[in-house]
């Protein structure tokens, strides 16, 4: 498979994240959203992180001018329409995507690829409206945070996606360095479905309010287990509230299944705002 | 000088560590009876069901002091059956960091001093209840992982894979409970008489445990 020209759509965290990577493949690249203005933040701050990358000897300089020749930042309307793979990225909205993606469908060649990065929605769900030939053809890749370092990239199969179209944009991501998994959709696809207990299984071993027993927990499942960052450590990180949502959001994709069931513990935080390092205090208290 | 027994399973792979004053290491069969009055402490590392459990404390009771590893079970209902239980420890589940989960009343030497012998390092956490905490939660994860096998979510490999680049594992839940699916189950099943909804195990774990 060759990806001559990809287009990502939504300049937030996630989108130019993926512009970059794209382009550090040396791959033309278009960023685009509705906000011209967050566009353009994002072309400064792909371009800057390249300077500094350069500078520490990440990059060279014929490499940085490259990358910075491959990524175009446009207009949300002028983006070009022959793009191989087109990653959506934008607020997590149903009828939005569901909007843009019957635009794409209208402006792109047959053969171009639609990918979501999305989390929340099934990617049956998102493509179900398409017609067959676009369906086929439509997949989900999610991203992880920060997507230029975080190697894993999760290729999700709706039941309508050409399974080839799947295992060829599995087997070019492997060939690019990134660590591909291959996946069909299901809610919180692999990593969010199966991290689930690694936060509610603490939650219920802590049971109630505890400091102490937070910063026990989180020692042991360092210096015993050897993660890298404790459960409530990690949760305050994230945030308390984003972490809760994703269980919620999971629990009631499987039916509300005690096994994803939310913890009281961690709705009482998220009720008196206590979210973790942006709101000064979470499970642990913060400077 | 204080006589130390230390009881094996087949299999155990700290059974090949130690064999020498003064500690000796027992192979012990499940259900079988064991003298241990001429013995100052017992260390049991031993796996078990929890019959096989109970029956082999209430000997240890009788007849010596001792510290048991006590992962698939819960400490506190031990804790409080049996007087001469001093602490109570998980190492069934050793990962590269050597360290292991102690619960126990206060630091003992004996039990400090074999820890040491085999390389492994305390972390003692004052927790009196169901499994110990790296226990309880690798196995809720690899049950989760199984559960999303059995699904047809993705395959082993890249469910490795995804734990590992995505969330920065230490390891996949296959690879990590690999040869252990007993004791991981052993665990949930303890779990299940508290919440049998929320600990109910999948299918194919219970399969390859039980295979």
């Amino acid at each position: 498979m060759e990806l001559e020209r990809v287009l990502v759509i939504g300049a937030g965290t996630m989108g130019s994240g993926i512009a970059q990577w794209f382009a550090q493949q040396k791959i033309s690249t278009e960023l685009v959203d509705v906000n011209a203005e967050a566009s353009k933040a994002a072309e400064a701050k792909i371009f800057s992180s390249w300077d500094k990358l350069q500078a520490k000897g990440k990059f060279s300089a014929e490499d940085t001018e490259e990358f910075k020749k491959c990524l175009n930042v446009c207009s949300f309307y002028g983006f070009n329409d022959h793009a191989s793979l087109v990653v959506e990225a934008i607020i997590e909205n149903l009828d939005i995507k569901k909007n843009l993606f019957l635009d794409l469908n209208d402006r792109l060649a047959p053969n171009a690829i639609i990918a979501s990065n999305t989390s929340s929605f099934p990617i049956e769900l998102l493509s179900e409206h398409l017609p067959e030939n676009r369906r086929q053809r439509f997949l989900g890749l999610h991203f992880f945070n920060p997507a230029t370092i975080m190697k894993l990239v999760e290729v999700i199969q709706s039941k309508y996606t050409d399974e080839s179209v799947a295992k060829e944009l599995y087997t070019w991501f492997d060939q690019k360095g990134k660590k591909p998994a291959l996946c069909k959709d299901f809610p919180g696809f692999i990593v969010n479905r199966v991290a689930r207990n690694f936060y509610g299984e603490a939650l219920r071993i802590a049971e109630v309010e505890d400091e102490e027993k937070f910063k026990e927990i989180d020692n042991i499942m360092k210096e015993v287990a050897g993660f890298r960052m404790g459960p409530f450590e990690l949760m305050d990180l994230i945030g308390i509230d984003i972490n809760y949502d994703v269980t919620c959001s999971v629990w009631e994709a499987f039916d509300k299944h005690a096994r994803f069931a939310p913890h009281e513990l961690q709705k009482l935080m998220v009720d008196s705002n206590r979210l973790g390092r942006k709101t000064g205090r979470g499970f642990y208290h913060h400077e | 000088m204080s006589k130390i027994a230390c009881l094996f399973n087949i299999g155990n792979e700290i059974y090949t560590k130690i064999n020498n004053s003064p500690y000796e290491a027992i192979r012990y069969e499940a259900g079988s009876p064991i003298e241990l009055q001429d013995f100052d402490y017992c260390i049991d590392f031993t796996h078990l069901n929890y019959e096989g459990k109970c029956f082999l404390a209430e000997q240890l009771n009788h007849q010596t002091e001792f510290f048991m590893d006590l992962t698939c079970f819960n400490n506190e209902e031990f804790h409080m059956s049996y007087d001469n239980l001093l602490g109570s420890f998980s190492s069934l589940l050793l990962t590269k960091t050597n360290k292991i989960e102690v619960t126990i009343k206060d630091k003992h030497e004996v039990l400090e001093g074999l820890l040491n012998k085999l390389e492994l390092s305390p972390l003692y956490y004052k927790n009196f209840g169901t499994g110990f905490v790296y226990p309880r939660t690798l196995s809720m994860i690899v049950n989760e992982a199984y559960f999303a096998l059995d699904q047809g979510v993705a395959n082993q490999t890249d469910i490795d894979r995804a734990m590992t680049f995505g969330v920065n594992y230490p390891r996949g839940p296959f690879e990590w409970s690999f040869g252990k699916e007993k004791i991981i189950v052993q665990l949930l099943e303890t779990l299940q008489k508290h919440d049998p909804n929320r600990y109910e195990i999948a299918e194919s774990l219970l399969k390859v445990a039980r295979g």
